[in-house]
């Protein structure tokens, strides 16, 4: 065929033929009687052949297509023959002279005659081949950013131009405990309210309205805090980044601070905790000491006198065992100092320099033969034996014997314990008592006259924890009470 | 029947009111909020010096309500003992009743002179 001005044709057919050589398609032919294939040239340049580099065989077209897509191509073209479709369509790879493939959309159609024989088939052949190369990279980047989401350990959601969800990370679902479903194609508006239906209501740490308006006004002196419902205690705070791209407008990141919200909390109320119990001792000295301004009497100057100086110590003691405890927590384990030694040899250490309170005997040890040892620092065991041991003295008034057993505990396999029992057979505990007895200040019997600061079985627990041990008090009021140390063995 | 109703947990609280309190007036002690509305119910005195924060079935603030509460009780006065020196705390303590409010470290010789411009 020449170009422009085919000559013989009629106004349809040229109309026709203008449309396939302007749409760059290759052409075939098939004859079904005659068993063979016109190819036309476009088709054979297509494949990189010269015209006359290609019979009019079906095997030319055959054994060039892709043996993974034969199969499925071969069916297409039965099912049109058979007069299921319409029209023939198949996508399928076919093999280019210099030996790479090519992605071709071959569609047409056939004509079957009265005894639905087919006679003749003829379509077009159009190159894919980068469409379906687009196609994959979509795919892929598509495939990347669905990594990236999952794998991401910040929780964001990011809002198209439109203003709805568009993407969220896997570690948001995980964060608010909400289902990518729930929140994909969300508007901003339905989205707060959705936040809103998750967080605790009445939360004095952060609601999703005063959240909202501090993103808004673009507080950076407020955080925009919200607390879940659940799991208890999950405080989120709330960013922003707005950008003017025309596809993802904005994104709303939320982070988990629950841990320093509760390390704030716990601090404020150790502060205002630790200031109440300075000021018994205060009201003490204060009082007295104006008492003494106005006294004349010198017994009662004396008496007085005496009093303030006791109180003094008892504060001293107090801001020392506050501060002790707070050294522990902030720096944990980095000042300490490991080294294994035998439990006998250090509780004896401690038995040694503990000072008796008058008139009480000193500790019976109970302790196997065969050397227990743990790994510990030593100077902060024995404060931890010294502080229980002082208390089963204080809460044992009344005298009577003091036990420590030291022992190998069992355990899981893996990780047996060497426990050391501390006992007296004192006043005891009530369980509500003994639920309360870590904690910070708590002192038993404030008005049985027992000093104390409360902070000593508080050391006790913290120095146990760093050991990665723990502690355990059984009690019987009336029948005296066991602290019991577990140390992870050597 | 004593003059002045000693009430908190802490016993050294309660020996500096005494010991300011003792040559001059006579006086009973309790160490909570039910121990309290014992003695006021034997034997009622005739000002009570109060703590607010005490451990127990009643705090402070509960013994005021039930002495200002109770018609028989009601004159009697009472002063507050507190370590909340905040303006709303002491409001809220007015509020309620209260004839007195002392802020912890408190002067002892205040005490004495409130004291004693309600007794004589």
């Amino acid at each position: 065929m020449t170009r422009s001005n085919a000559p013989g044709l009629v106004e349809e057919d040229h109309r026709c033929w203008l449309a396939v050589v302007g749409c760059n398609d290759g052409l075939w032919d098939w004859n079904f009687q005659k068993e063979e294939v016109y190819f036309s040239d476009r088709w054979k340049a297509m494949l990189g052949y010269l015209p006359d580099e290609i019979g009019s065989s079906l095997e030319e077209w055959r054994c060039r297509v892709h043996p993974t897509d034969l199969d499925s191509v071969t069916r297409a073209i039965q099912q049109h023959l058979a007069g299921d479709t319409e029209l023939y369509c198949a996508e399928y790879r076919i093999r280019h002279k210099w030996g790479q493939y090519l992605w071709v959309l071959d569609r047409g159609r056939a004509q079957i005659d009265a005894s639905r024989m087919p006679v003749r088939m003829a379509g077009t052949y159009t190159d894919v081949t980068e469409r379906r190369l687009a196609e994959e990279v979509v795919q892929n980047l598509s495939e990347e950013l669905q990594t990236i989401l999952k794998l991401s350990p910040d929780d964001f959601v990011a809002f198209d131009r439109l203003g709805k969800v568009k993407y969220l990370t896997q570690a948001f679902e995980e964060l608010t405990q909400l289902a990518a479903r729930q929140v994909h194609g969300l508007s901003e508006e339905q989205f707060w309210d959705l936040m809103a239906s998750q967080s605790k209501p009445g939360s004095a740490t952060g609601n999703v309205t005063t959240a909202r308006n501090n993103l808004v006004q673009n507080s950076t002196l407020r955080r925009s805090l919200i607390e879940l419902a659940s799991p208890a205690g999950r405080v989120l705070s709330a960013s922003q980044r707005t950008s003017g791209a025309t596809s993802i407008a904005k994104i709303l990141c939320f982070r988990d601070v629950s841990h320093e919200t509760e390390v704030d909390r716990l601090k404020t109320e150790f502060l205002s905790t630790a200031a109440h119990e300075l000021r018994s001792p205060l009201a003490s000295i204060f009082g007295f000491t104006e008492l003494l301004l106005a006294e004349q009497d010198a017994a009662r100057r004396q008496e007085f006198t005496e009093i303030v100086y006791q109180q003094a110590q008892s504060m001293i003691h107090l801001l020392n065992e506050m501060l002790d405890l707070t050294r522990i927590e902030a720096r944990r384990q980095t000042d300490f100092v490991f080294t294994t030694v035998s439990a006998k040899d250090l509780v004896k250490a401690v038995v040694h320099h503990f000072i008796l309170p008058a008139g009480r005997e000193a500790p019976s040890l109970d302790a196997p033969p065969d050397g227990l040892f743990v790994r510990v620092d030593v100077k902060k065991t024995s404060q931890v034996i010294a502080n229980v041991l002082s208390n089963v003295y204080k809460y044992s008034p009344a005298g009577g014997p003091v036990s420590i057993r030291i022992e190998h505990f069992p355990g899981t396999e893996d990780a047996s314990e060497l426990v050391v029992h501390i006992c007296d057979q004192g006043m005891g505990m009530h369980p509500s008592e003994v639920a309360q007895v870590f904690e910070r200040f708590y002192r038993a019997r404030p008005n049985c006259g027992i000093p104390g600061t409360g902070l000593g079985m508080s050391i006790v627990k913290e120095i146990m924890t760093c050991f990665h041990g723990r502690v355990q008090v059984d009690s019987q009021p009336g029948a005296g009470t066991c602290v019991a140390l577990f140390f992870p063995s050597a | 029947m004593a003059q002045v109703l000693i009430v908190d947990d802490y016993s050294d609280i309660r020996r500096l009111l005494s010991v300011t309190l003792g040559k001059k007036f006579t006086l009973t002690e309790a160490e909570d909020g039910v121990g309290a509305m014992d003695v006021i119910r034997r034997d009622p005195p005739q000002v009570v010096l109060l703590d607010v924060m005490m451990p127990g079935e009643m705090d402070g603030l509960a013994v005021l309500d039930a002495i200002k509460g109770d018609p028989k009780t009601r004159n009697i006065q009472v002063a507050m003992l507190t370590a909340r020196g905040q303006v709303v705390d002491s409001d809220e303590a007015r509020s309620r009743g209260a004839d007195a409010y002392f802020v912890k470290p408190f002067s002892p010789l205040q005490v004495v002179t409130w004291v004693r411009e309600k007794l004589m």
